[in-house]
């Protein structure tokens, strides 16, 4: 009885040293091995929008860096921290990433009560830029920047201008750009980019606010809409007709700005290895071409870089938001 | 005649061997997608786009337009069998198809939605042939004061067709509304009514898993009580009805004839605007149906006008989004905002050139839509018999597979936990709403029309500098205005016309 007794304990012993030799095994191997499963991007937006493009298109062009494969998720709602909030109290293993903007991760902080801070997560590296456009129905009364702000300087408080909404960086670059050039714009939130194009094309604002990419979408020749000024500190490839407000004598730049962040507790060493297998993605020349041809500003930043770009808006934002008293 | 030799071209496209092939898997996955309650083509349709990168974009574009107007013919199969809407645009289906699907006369039901589907899709792409460039300007006179009203209404007509007590119905809809408050405001950003120990509560209570859940699991829940209530004996059960009929009799066709003309010409119309106009324009269909009708008291029983009516709008809505982003390069809705990346992605952009530059993509298309419509009532009319026979099997192995559907339906569409509690509480909710005799097709409605209301009364005040007034100075605004006080003093004035007839 006692001898089956020790029997028995040996072989527990035996199971339990073996269970642990697999699961270190297991461990090491993983560790070494990341990307062992399926990377999942998340998007605090929609599907449609260039957040969603622009990270369906990473995924698309990942396939040799990420064998295993990246599927993109979108999870929409509460003006983008349900989707951040989600990778923020991800398991930080590597396979959950936030495809992120500037509003969510710094600028909208201060308006938006959200669940989650600034040192909630890790940045990988930066992606590229939507450098803010400002558009206008075709009109003779203005044909370039100048003649826009002569207008709105004459006519105080009638100019409105559609943005993407008020938590957008959009918007915060209206208000930097009003304040520049001395005028008074009546900011229109309407919801998301897509719905400021048929208020602008009828009339109902006199302009919106939005990224490059839709400057590259609606102000092509032949069309309504006419892209007055870039907000960017040089004209951007994919669309090189639009002149930028610094080369019109005002001197504004902004924005949205994507980056892939991941939980802030995710390993050092499988960081690395996204930023790296990610840095090589952003300088295949086909995905470049792929997001030149949407007016997609591909920029690579590391981590520190582009915690230093977000900590400036950050700031930025805050005091526009303290100005207009919408600071929460 | 250079749209028939346009036309012509197009279908030179269209007929390719590979561009077919697309038609043909955009209509079955497009069938598929309605059929799976929860996953729509909006879903379905950003889960593929990335396989179309590299595709020639024309036969890109034939595939996911295939998706989602096959979507819409998918989308009522569920109603009609099991109560549970496939699509948001099938929702007043369930009203009249489940009724008749338990007389035994599901067959009937399916036929006329795919045949109303056919006349309303193809209506709905001689429409977008001929008036495409027309249109799409004059839908863009509709700005943020236009959208006010017509979201006002919209509340205030609309309910007063599904059927049930007013005030009951109007009780729904602001309880829709405020549903539809919760989590993000539209154009601010900000976050309401989502305290922090429920966090989920910021993204907002989706409508689709309110849908399921108000008519799928509250029906099943229904027939559990059922059978409940027969000690478990399947034989009192009364649910499990006979085939009385496959396919629409005489009568069944002449009396949907009407119904299917007027729905394909409505939705198409509402289907230009932005917002979700396949969905809206269902519920104009059946109002108008029933107004109309000359037996509005069989509305809700089962009557054939009923499913044929809002079945053909939603499909020549679905047509008729697809103008603004043809004709502007203007996405009125996510699922075309979908379509233009598609687009995107190959360098082409959509707009008053399109049809100029990129002949091939445009006339390529609207062929290909011809095509697609045709393929899809040759899909789904011999699935007519298979399918009504599923109306056959018993409760006891059906409502098992529908509540199983519903769940997996809420998690797939944002990934989250939080839509399958929100699809069992309005499941209960549903099911007690049937009960106090109350019909939650308002509740929806509410749901669905709270955001645009909202965001455009922020936008309208802004526009118009708060004087309330311009709102009758703006023609369209003003006719609005002037339905809805006729709307409202309607009652009265009936009530007082009444009166002095009972009086002499």
């Amino acid at each position: 009885m006692r001898s089956y007794d020790r029997l028995r304990r040996s072989f527990m012993l035996g199971a339990v040293l073996a269970v642990a030799a697999a699961f270190a095994l297991s461990a090491c191997s993983n560790q070494s091995e990341y990307p062992s499963k399926v990377v999942k991007i998340i998007v605090p937006f929609g599907p449609g929008g260039p957040s969603d493009l622009n990270a369906r298109m990473i995924a698309e062009h990942s396939k040799t860096e990420f064998p295993k494969g990246i599927v993109v998720t979108n999870a929409p709602g509460g003006s983008a921290t349900t989707g951040t909030f989600q990778v923020v109290s991800a398991e930080p293993d590597g396979y959950t990433w936030l495809y992120g903007g500037t509003a969510e991760l710094a600028s909208a902080l201060h308006y938006i009560p959200a669940p989650y801070t600034r040192d909630d997560y890790q940045l990988v590296l930066k992606v590229g830029n939507m450098p803010t456009v400002l558009l206008v129905k075709k009109d003779p009364r203005w044909s370039n920047l100048k003649e826009f702000v002569e207008y709105a300087r004459n006519n105080p408080g009638t100019v409105k201008v559609g943005t993407p909404g008020d938590a957008s960086v959009n918007r915060l670059v209206g208000e930097m750009f009003a304040e520049t050039a001395g005028i008074k714009l009546v900011m229109v939130p309407f919801s998301g980019n897509a719905a400021v194009i048929p208020g602008v094309l009828g009339g109902h604002v006199q302009a919106g606010l939005l990224n490059a990419p839709d400057a590259k979408a609606h102000a092509k020749e032949g069309a309504d809409i006419l892209a007055l000024a870039v907000f960017a500190k040089q004209r951007v490839a994919g669309i090189p007709d639009v002149p930028t407000a610094t080369e019109q004598g005002f001197d504004v730049t902004g924005t949205v700005s994507h980056y892939i962040a991941v939980p802030k507790a995710t390993p050092k060493k499988v960081v690395n290895v996204i930023h790296d297998r990610l840095k090589k993605v952003l300088a295949d020349p086909a995905y470049l071409k792929a997001e030149e041809a949407v007016a997609f500003q591909v920029e690579y930043q590391d981590a520190a870089v582009a915690r230093k770009e977000l900590d400036r808006w950050y700031e930025v934002a805050g005091n526009i938001y303290k100005r207009l008293g919408m600071k929460k | 005649m250079s749209v028939w030799n346009d036309l012509l071209f197009g279908f030179s496209v269209a007929l390719l061997p590979i561009n077919l092939l697309a038609a043909a898997s955009g209509a079955v996955i497009g069938t598929i997608v309605g059929v799976l309650p929860g996953l729509g083509p909006a879903g379905a349709i950003a889960v593929l786009l990335p396989i179309t990168f590299g595709i020639d974009p024309s036969t890109a574009l034939v595939l996911l337009a295939g998706i989602y107007y096959g979507s819409m013919y998918g989308g009522s199969i569920t109603s009609i069998l099991v109560k549970v809407p496939g699509e948001a645009a099938s929702v007043v289906t369930t009203l009249d198809g489940y009724q008749m699907a338990r007389q035994g006369r599901a067959g009937p039901a399916l036929a006329i939605a795919a045949i109303g589907s056919w006349v309303a899709g193809t209506f709905g792409v001689i429409g977008i042939t001929f008036l495409a460039p027309m249109l799409a300007k004059a839908a863009l006179t509709f700005g943020p004061p236009e959208y006010l009203c017509l979201a006002a209404l919209a509340l205030l007509l609309l309910p007063q067709v599904t059927g049930g007590a007013i005030w009951k119905s109007y009780a729904l809809v602001a309880v829709g509304v405020l549903i539809a408050t919760i989590g993000q405001d539209p154009t601010g950003g900000l976050i309401r009514f989502a305290p922090d120990f429920i966090p989920p509560l910021r993204q907002g209570i989706d409508f689709v898993p309110v849908v399921m859940g108000l008519y799928g699991v509250a029906e099943v829940l229904r027939s559990a009580e059922e059978w409940i209530m027969s000690s478990g004996r399947p034989e009192h059960v009364t649910s499990t009805p006979k085939l009385a009929q496959l396919w629409p009799s005489r009568e069944d066709l002449k009396r949907s004839a009407a119904p299917i003309g007027r729905g394909t010409v409505l939705g198409f119309l509402i289907g230009l605007l932005p917002g979700p106009g396949n969905i809206i324009s269902t519920y104009i269909s059946y109002g108008l149906e029933k107004k109309l009708s000359k037996h509005p008291e069989e509305f809700g029983k089962g009557a054939i006008e009923g499913v044929a009516g809002p079945e053909s709008a939603n499909n020549s809505a679905t047509a008729g989004q697809l103008i603004p982003l043809l004709a502007l390069g203007i996405p009125f809705s996510s699922i075309t905002g979908l379509l233009l990346g598609g687009i995107m992605i190959h360098g082409i952009v959509p707009g008053p050139r399109l049809i100029v530059d990129h002949p091939h993509l445009f006339w390529g298309l609207i062929a290909s839509m011809y095509i697609g419509n045709v393929m899809l009532l040759i899909l789904n009319l011999p699935m007519v018999g298979l399918f009504a026979k599923l109306s056959l099997l018993t409760p006891r192995l059906l409502t098992p597979l529908v509540l199983l559907f519903c769940i997996v339906g809420a998690f797939s569409i944002n990934n989250s936990l939080m839509d399958v509690w929100v699809l069992i509480l309005s499941g209960c909710v549903g099911y007690l709403l049937q009960k106090a005799g109350y019909e939650p097709a308002p509740l929806v409605l509410g749901m669905i029309v709270g955001p645009m209301l909202e965001a455009s009364l922020t936008q309208t005040g802004l526009i118009i500098e708060g004087n309330w007034l311009q709102l009758f100075s703006r023609p369209l605004t003003a006719i609005m205005l002037a339905l809805m006080i006729a709307v409202l003093l309607w009652p009265i004035f009936t009530r007082a016309h009444n009166r002095s007839k009972k009086l002499a």
